[in-house]
């Protein structure tokens, strides 16, 4: 046997037998005095003891979780007005609990449930009384738009699944529920259109969910790197946003949506490398421009990683490369520098980076400040000291504020990233470095999948229609089947032929 | 990883792989190679083709008579496990020899016009280790690796205008002005950028369509017959036969013509992209040779490519003198090729032999 085979085995092994041995929480009867016993020291914990209609209830909530007026108008008015009813018939929204499954019980409590213990009765009952403060709806910071909807969605699950579903009235979202993370006891939701979406897709997602095991997730991010393909790649493969149109679209294509409780994304699945750079905008405007727009993008990607690169092989290996005039201005402007090319530029890219990193943990305020002082001080006191030259510093911003036209945050830190492994090939190889490192990166690219389907498409074609929603957003006219990343069950957005 | 014998070349990968194997490190010399026929030598490329398309044949009529089986398998079930091993084990050697053919080629240019004050030690093993990378993700990653190139680099050929707007085309005539010995020799000399097809003999069993495999192969061929008929009537209006007969690497003048007003010497630009035909042709090699071993092993295993690509490496940067190292590459290799493409018209005559036996596969 291999090592890697054994080694996997013994995973599995030892992820089989944990399996087994969470504790299923049941055994003897549950009584009032289990339950302090287990949340001792919290003190959230209201436990109370009261004799309704001459039965003796004990009641626990967290208050930290239910709104206590809430608590009164549900569990307490209509028990008090009951005469002794059966109090299943007076609480419509209350549900039995298991007396044994001491598990469950914890769970539901901890998730702001009322429990009841009607001990003459030997019932126990659970009502939903979960009512806490929340961030409202607001515009999306990270993914801003001119045109089309500004809502985007917020911390609690609840409310970003009535977004959807208000978007989409059809009885074939379906919604998927899991719990995940054995301490945080996460919420997970998995979202697809039954119709459309592929149902091998939907099923690699909830493998995959199942599979995870993890103490506890703090956002979406965490998760989708844990259920994608490829996770020592730099570049994300499944899509990230914040936005519902994003969604509500990328559902009608046929592609399966993760959210999670407590974070305020979702993850698209799959998304092909050239989604990345696509805005939901693109819709929004006219064709034309918007193919303008995602070609500046795309290009911008290019353009990135090959101009400060560049600069260094020209002047470090190839200066015979450029025309007489700019060779004058470029030595000019270097001729008080001491550094080769190669450090000049990773110097400055790093102070771009340095700067970035500071301005976005800074208030606004102080933050835009210090975008002023670094791009204009330290970058003119720089080219003063003779520590750079005047020509990279004009490269390096233009590179800096390419890397940010992608509108995926992930995609675009990948890049800045990627940007450095072809600076230092250009230091050491100049321009056949560069296409080295391009190669590598393009090969990495063809590699990447998501949910197996490969992430170059349609730069690796699918289907020729494809290409009318990739690097050009054809009219709309045009844009009749569906991607075929997605591979959806039913191909064409418009109900032709064989629907 | 497109590991096993799953059908994943569709018809668009079967083009570009055969397109990209073919063209790598020989075209930049192809004039040169075949300046015996002088100012003729722009139709040499269609006789080849035409000597090319004649041994596919042979190939894909074996080829329907095993559809599940590499040319490794293929031996073994003609002639038997220990002889066809045998022969297996000078394919997988003429594999690797390939692919460091290419590799040396291209980096001994890059020393040459790039990188003067380098040795080719970090410049090659740079390569390899792209090169590794590429063939670890299987034949699918190398076919789309080779659409991908064909994007990256396809755009040169729009460079040829200023070459050709500067020669002048009636350099071509009289047609024909040559003789049997010069169109023998040239073809002789310039073989070997038409060697990469002969790897279909491996691929094909990966083929979706195999009914139209044919077709694609062809398309293929006959796409680089055309752009090397391209790149030589510009040569042949653009330079003189003894310009031809003595540049090395006429592709690299052929750049000089080029004229922009923002980039001066764009063969540094040329070059630099060459690495995407390179690579191309070095993985489609380097996964022959790994097939061959995996499937003599019965089994897939990481050294299964370790092992090729370090002998791939050590040929290069070993203790071969060069002038070894070039006899092997340009005479061994070639005629190793001239073996392979042949050697399929023996099988299916060992293939007939034993049907006619009852003995079929």
């Amino acid at each position: 046997m291999r090592p890697t085979d054994w080694w996997r085995e013994q995973v599995t092994k030892v992820a089989e037998a944990r399996r087994h041995e969470q504790p299923s929480g049941r055994g003897e009867r549950i009584t009032p005095h289990m339950v302090k016993e287990q949340l001792a020291n919290v003190d959230d914990l209201s436990s109370l003891s009261l004799t309704i209609n001459e039965e003796e209830v004990h009641v626990f909530f967290l208050d930290t979780m239910v709104d206590l007026t809430q608590v009164y108008e549900t569990v307490f008015l209509p028990l008090q007005r009951s005469d002794g009813k059966d109090p299943l018939r007076v609480l419509p929204y209350a549900q039995p609990c298991q007396s044994d499954d001491m598990g469950r019980l914890m769970n539901n409590l901890l998730r702001g449930h009322t429990i009841l213990f009607f001990l003459d009765r030997e019932l126990i009952l659970h009502v939903n009384t979960f009512q806490v403060e929340h961030r409202s709806i607001t515009k999306s910071e990270s993914e801003a738009t001119v045109l089309g909807p500004q809502d985007s969605f917020v911390e609690m699950l609840e409310i970003n699944l009535s977004m959807l579903r208000r978007r989409l009235t059809t009885p074939n979202l379906k919604i998927l529920a899991y719990t995940i993370g054995t301490e945080t006891k996460n919420r997970v939701a998995v979202l697809y259109l039954e119709n459309i979406a592929n149902d091998e897709n939907v099923e690699r997602v909830k493998t995959r969910i199942q599979n995870v095991e993890y103490q506890g997730f703090v956002g979406m991010p965490v998760l989708k790197q844990m259920l994608e393909d490829k996770p020592y790649s730099p570049f994300p493969q499944f899509g990230l946003t914040g936005r519902p149109d994003n969604v509500t679209a990328a559902l009608l294509d046929g592609r399966i949506i993760i959210m999670l409780n407590g974070s305020p994304d979702a993850a698209i699945c799959p998304a092909s490398f050239l989604e990345m750079f696509s805005s939901p905008e693109d819709f929004y405007n006219r064709w034309s421009t918007a193919s303008l727009l995602r070609m500046i993008r795309f290009f911008g990607l290019f353009v990135t990683i090959l101009l400060t690169s560049s600069y260094v092989s020209v002047l470090t290996f190839h200066p015979e490369m450029l025309p007489p005039a700019l060779l004058t201005i470029l030595s000019q402007s270097r001729s008080q520098v001491p550094f080769p090319p190669v450090i000049e530029v990773l110097f400055i890219e790093l102070v771009i980076e340095v700067l970035r990193e500071a301005g976005i943990r800074m208030p606004t305020k102080i933050g835009q400040t210090i975008g002023i002082v670094g791009g204009i001080v330290i970058g003119t006191a720089s080219v003063q000291a003779g520590l750079a030259s005047n020509i990279l510093i004009v490269l390096v911003s233009i590179s800096a504020l390419l890397s940010f036209v992608p509108p995926n945050f992930l995609m675009s830190n990948a890049i800045r990233l990627v940007r450095y492994g072809f600076i230092l090939m250009a230091g050491l190889m100049g321009m056949y470095g560069q296409m080295l490192m391009l190669a590598f990166l393009f090969a990495h690219l063809l590699n990447l999948t998501s949910l197996g389907t490969p992430c170059m498409a349609p730069g690796v074609p699918r289907q020729w229609t494809d290409l009318l929603n990739g690097l050009v957003r054809a009219p709309m006219k045009f844009i009749v089947y569906r991607n075929r990343m997605s591979r959806a069950k039913r191909k064409q957005t418009r109900p032709i032929g064989e629907e | 990883m497109d590991r096993g014998k799953i059908h994943s070349l569709r018809p668009v990968l079967v083009v570009g792989l055969v397109i990209n194997t073919m063209v790598g490190v020989n075209l930049l010399s192809l004039a040169h190679y075949a300046s015996k026929m002088g100012y003729n030598l722009w139709w040499s490329p269609i006789l080849m083709g035409l000597i090319v398309t004649l041994t596919i044949f042979p190939m894909i009529a074996l080829c329907r008579r095993y559809p599940e089986d590499t040319l490794f398998r293929i031996h073994e079930k003609l002639l038997g496990k220990w002889l066809g091993r045998g022969i297996n084990v000078v394919v997988i050697v003429y594999a690797i020899l390939n692919a460091s053919t290419a590799n040396e080629g291209y980096v001994r240019l890059l020393q040459t016009s790039m990188l003067n004050n380098q040795t080719i030690t970090v410049p090659l093993l740079g390569l390899t280790l792209v090169m590794f990378y590429i063939t670890n993700g299987g034949i699918k990653l190398v076919a789309r690796f080779c659409l991908l190139a064909l994007f990256f680099t396809g755009w040169m050929l729009l460079l040829l205008q200023y070459g050709f707007q500067e020669g002048g085309i009636t350099h071509i005539f009289p047609l024909f002005n040559t003789d049997l010995a010069s169109v023998l020799d040239a073809l002789n000399q310039s073989f070997g950028s038409m060697l990469g097809y002969e790897v279909l003999l491996i691929y094909y069993p990966f083929i979706v369509e195999k009914k139209k495999a044919l077709k694609h192969v062809l398309i293929g061929v006959w796409s680089v017959v055309l752009f090397y008929v391209l790149v030589l009537i510009t040569s042949v209006a653009y330079f003189s036969e003894w310009q031809m007969a003595n540049l090395v690497y006429p592709i690299l003048n052929l750049f000089k013509a080029v004229e922009l007003s923002f980039m001066e010497r764009i063969e540094n630009l040329g070059i630099g992209l060459w690495v995407f035909l390179i690579l191309s042709t070095s993985t489609t090699y380097l996964w022959m040779a790994r097939t061959g071993i995996e499937d003599m092993a019965r089994k897939q295993r990481l050294w299964h490519l370790l092992l090729p690509t370090a002998i791939s490496y050590y040929m290069i940067r070993g203790p071969l003198a060069v002038e070894d190292q070039r006899f092997i590459y340009d005479y061994v290799t070639v005629y190793l090729g001239y073996g392979l493409i042949l050697w399929p018209i023996f099988l299916l005559l060992l293939h007939a032999l034993r049907s006619g036996r009852g003995e079929g596969a």
